[in-house]
């Protein structure tokens, strides 16, 4: 329940705070960091223009990609305290409900029939797959280590005692903040503020929603970034008390959201066509995290 | 796995609901055989885990990678039965090697994913192919470039694809994830007391596992989204409707029970405990399935996925009040300000897959006849790609031409010349008589020549 409520709280400012990190390093004045959140209420106060080629299905598939990451945000615990569900085991449903989610809003693209729409959905549907084998290596460490298979025991039981996992606690948080770059379609994949439809993926895929349904996949993007940065802290906070850990929370977030804003500002966009091997790099990332725990359980003869 | 490739030649060539029993009950026979011969011998089962479960992640992988290029839709389904096979067969390789190293948690867990999984692919494979038998009646081509726009025309068929597309790809609420879910917790329990090796074949079986989920969802976006979403691609000269009621209602069952695996799984899994124990009894332990802590988590994923469509409607509701307020109007798909789109500007089955085909090079065979565009006023330009097998290049086509061009030297023989079968039919007689005489006599030589 804390952590629903904390990861709610972190999404209504986090990418508000990546926008302002921006405008502050191009010299501009930018928005307020609540802008993103205004922007939401104003889309689901509008109406809408449905394309005449659409169906049934560009009607659900927001509803359902919102949904997912609702249902996966529940899944999330925060230290000691469970999140509203869990069960053993519930990081593959976690990873496979945000799957649902894909496939609904990649199908969604394709029901407009544009040129642009479908390129951005192949390219969704490809990098998703990548991404996907890297975060069950991490976490099939993590059980491997803990011997637990549900979110909130591995994050309570992960001790970082010695220095090698100092090391993979490291290496986790960049699988994760690269995920949770992929997933959002943030810099160093996909920009989302190109001017190119050509070079755009989750931009290109939502050209024709509008009005509520645009709402609900921006708050659906905001609340994504908010749990992978829960998960990046729950690597940490096993058992520090809640005071702290909370305090902790805001902190790594907005610490977080301003180095996303950095890395946007100074780095350019890979080359989308290496794009999916810079993200298979990060399965072979977690292997070494797979490695580092084997080293750790004396598993290696 | 090698074995494969009569498999995506007998599908298409099958009318669709001959091609729905295929594959829900025919090559099952092979998994019920693989089964069976487990219960009768008693050896080395770590050993026999190992090879099915390499060759399953191997032939898994090896399906799922071809049925993304394929442009026939029976086709594309039939490779997806290869793969569908290697996920069962991935249970199946758990189980022994559970069975061997007198695990029967991993053992119990292994096998009942596999079953299950076998019933899983009947039903989601057979909707499967009868929704693309509809698709073939309404449209007469299977061919997924042509189609296009079917949602419109084929409402219940699109929907019911979608459940059965859903399904095959793992993605909850539906049964695929259940089975794929149980042998993920196979593997997992497998790690807690594995050694490096056996680790190592586990992280690379959650690899496969994952990767193959995540094609198929490449696949059957791309089949989903090129077949029944978007502008028709092709000007057909008869009207396209749906299929009759009689012919959707079947249909529904198999969706009704694809949707009720995926929302009570526990019920299925009582069903599990005694096909299953049969198994784990093997090794002389009365172990009986499921009553541990191993699958309590079946419960909280059907309240999950229960809780998880209570809030889709919710929003869905929400948005309808919203909307009734609200102007809603429609118009032409946004194209960049181009005003006359047509049908043609549309993603392509190949073009969607494209990035895809050109990563996995190393592993397809795509050959392609181009002819490309030249000077300032192009005429005719044409580009034409047939996806083929490599390792049915290499280890079925090749060997066969080989053995066929040998046989081929003896062609002369058969000149179709009565005489000459006549005189083949003394010789033979000839040979039948001498041939043992001469051997005697050879006998006897040598025995005279020991004597000496």
């Amino acid at each position: 329940m804390l952590s629903l409520i904390l990861i709610v709280l972190a999404s209504i400012f986090f990418t508000g705070i990546i926008i302002r990190t921006k405008s502050i390093a191009s010299g501009r004045k930018g928005p307020g960091i609540l802008q993103p959140i205004k922007d939401v209420i104003r889309l689901f106060k509008k109406g809408a223009v449905y394309s005449n080629t659409t169906s049934f299905v560009f009607q659900i598939a927001p509803t359902i990609y919102f949904a997912s990451v609702v249902m996966a945000m529940l899944m999330v615990p925060f230290g000691q305290s469970k999140g509203l569900i869990s069960f053993n085991g519930d990081f593959i449903f976690f990873a496979y409900v945000l799957a649902l989610g894909k496939f609904f809003s990649i199908i969604g693209a394709m029901d407009t029939g544009s040129s642009f729409e479908g390129m951005g959905a192949s390219r969704e549907a490809l990098y998703s797959m990548f991404a996907e084998p890297a975060f069950f290596v991490l976490m099939g460490s993590f059980a491997l280590l803990t011997g637990h298979t549900s979110f909130q025991e591995i994050f309570s039981t992960l001790h970082i005692g010695s220095y090698l996992s100092y090391a993979l606690a490291t290496l986790a948080t960049f699988v994760l903040v690269m995920l949770a770059m992929i997933e959002n379609s943030r810099m160093p994949i996909d920009d989302p503020k190109t001017h190119l439809e050509l070079t755009m993926i989750h931009e290109v895929m939502i050209l024709d929603n509008c009005g509520f349904d645009l709402g609900l996949i921006l708050s659906a993007g905001y609340i994504k970034f908010a749990i992978y940065g829960a998960l990046i802290i729950n690597l940490f906070i096993g058992m520090v008390p809640y005071e702290y850990a909370i305090a902790a929370f805001f902190v790594i977030q907005i610490l977080m959201a301003i180095s996303i804003g950095l890395i946007e500002s100074f780095i350019a966009r890979f080359r989308m066509s290496h794009n999916t091997q810079f993200i298979f790099t990060l399965t072979s990332v977690s292997l070494l995290i797979f490695f580092g725990v084997l080293m750790i359980l004396g598993k290696i003869v | 796995m090698p074995f494969h490739t009569w498999l995506p030649y007998a599908h298409p060539a099958a009318p669709a609901h001959i091609s729905g029993i295929m594959s829900g009950v025919l090559i099952k026979i092979g998994i019920f055989g693989i089964l069976r011969m487990i219960l009768l011998i008693k050896t080395d089962y770590t050993t026999i885990g190992y090879i099915i479960l390499t060759l399953s992640v191997v032939s898994g992988l090896y399906g799922v990678m071809l049925a993304i290029m394929q442009h026939n839709l029976k086709k594309l389904l039939a490779y997806h039965s290869i793969e569908n096979i290697g996920i069962i067969g991935i249970g199946i390789g758990i189980g022994c090697i559970g069975l061997g190293a007198n695990n029967p948690i991993v053992a119990s867990l292994g096998f009942a994913g596999a079953l299950l999984h076998t019933l899983n692919h009947a039903l989601f494979k057979s909707l499967l192919f009868y929704t693309a038998g509809n698709v073939y009646q309404a449209t007469h081509t299977l061919d997924i470039e042509k189609l296009g726009g079917l949602v419109k025309k084929m409402p219940q068929t699109a929907i019911l694809f979608l459940i059965a597309a859903i399904a095959i790809c793992g993605i909850p609420p539906f049964n695929g994830f259940i089975s794929e879910f149980i042998i993920y917790n196979a593997l997992y329990y497998w790690t807690q007391d594995a050694m490096m090796l056996s680790l190592l074949a586990c992280i690379f079986s959650v690899l496969g596992l994952v990767l193959i989920g995540g094609l198929a969802m490449l696949c059957f976006t791309k089949a989903f989204g090129v077949v029944f979403l978007g502008n028709a691609r092709h000007e057909f000269s008869h009207p396209i409707k749906e299929v009759s009621v009689f012919q959707l209602l079947p249909l529904y069952l198999i969706a009704f029970f694809i949707v009720f695996i995926g929302l009570m799984p526990q019920l299925f899994l009582n069903l599990l405990i005694q096909p299953v124990s049969l198994f784990t009894n093997i090794s002389q332990v009365n172990f009986m399935p499921f009553q541990g802590k191993e699958l309590e988590a079946l419960q909280p994923i059907s309240w999950a996925a229960w809780g998880l469509i209570a809030f889709i409607v919710l929003v869905l509701l929400l948005k309808k009040v919203l909307a009734k307020k609200r102007t809603l109007a429609s118009d032409l798909t946004w194209g960049c300000a181009y005003t006359a789109p047509t049908a043609k500007m549309q993603y392509t089955a190949s073009s969607f897959v494209r990035s895809y085909s050109k990563l996995f090079k190393f592993f397809l065979l795509l050959p392609k006849k181009e002819k490309e565009v030249q000077g300032i006023f192009p005429i005719n330009a044409n580009y034409e790609s047939h996806p083929y097998d490599k390792i049915e290049k290499w280890l079925i086509d090749k060997p066969l031409h080989a053995f066929k061009s040998f046989l081929g030297r003896f062609l002369f023989f058969q000149n179709g010349k009565l005489q000459f079968y006549i005189l083949y039919g003394i010789l033979f007689i000839l040979l039948i008589i001498y041939i043992p005489l001469i051997y005697q006599n050879i006998i006897a030589f040598i025995e005279l020549l020991k004597q000496l």
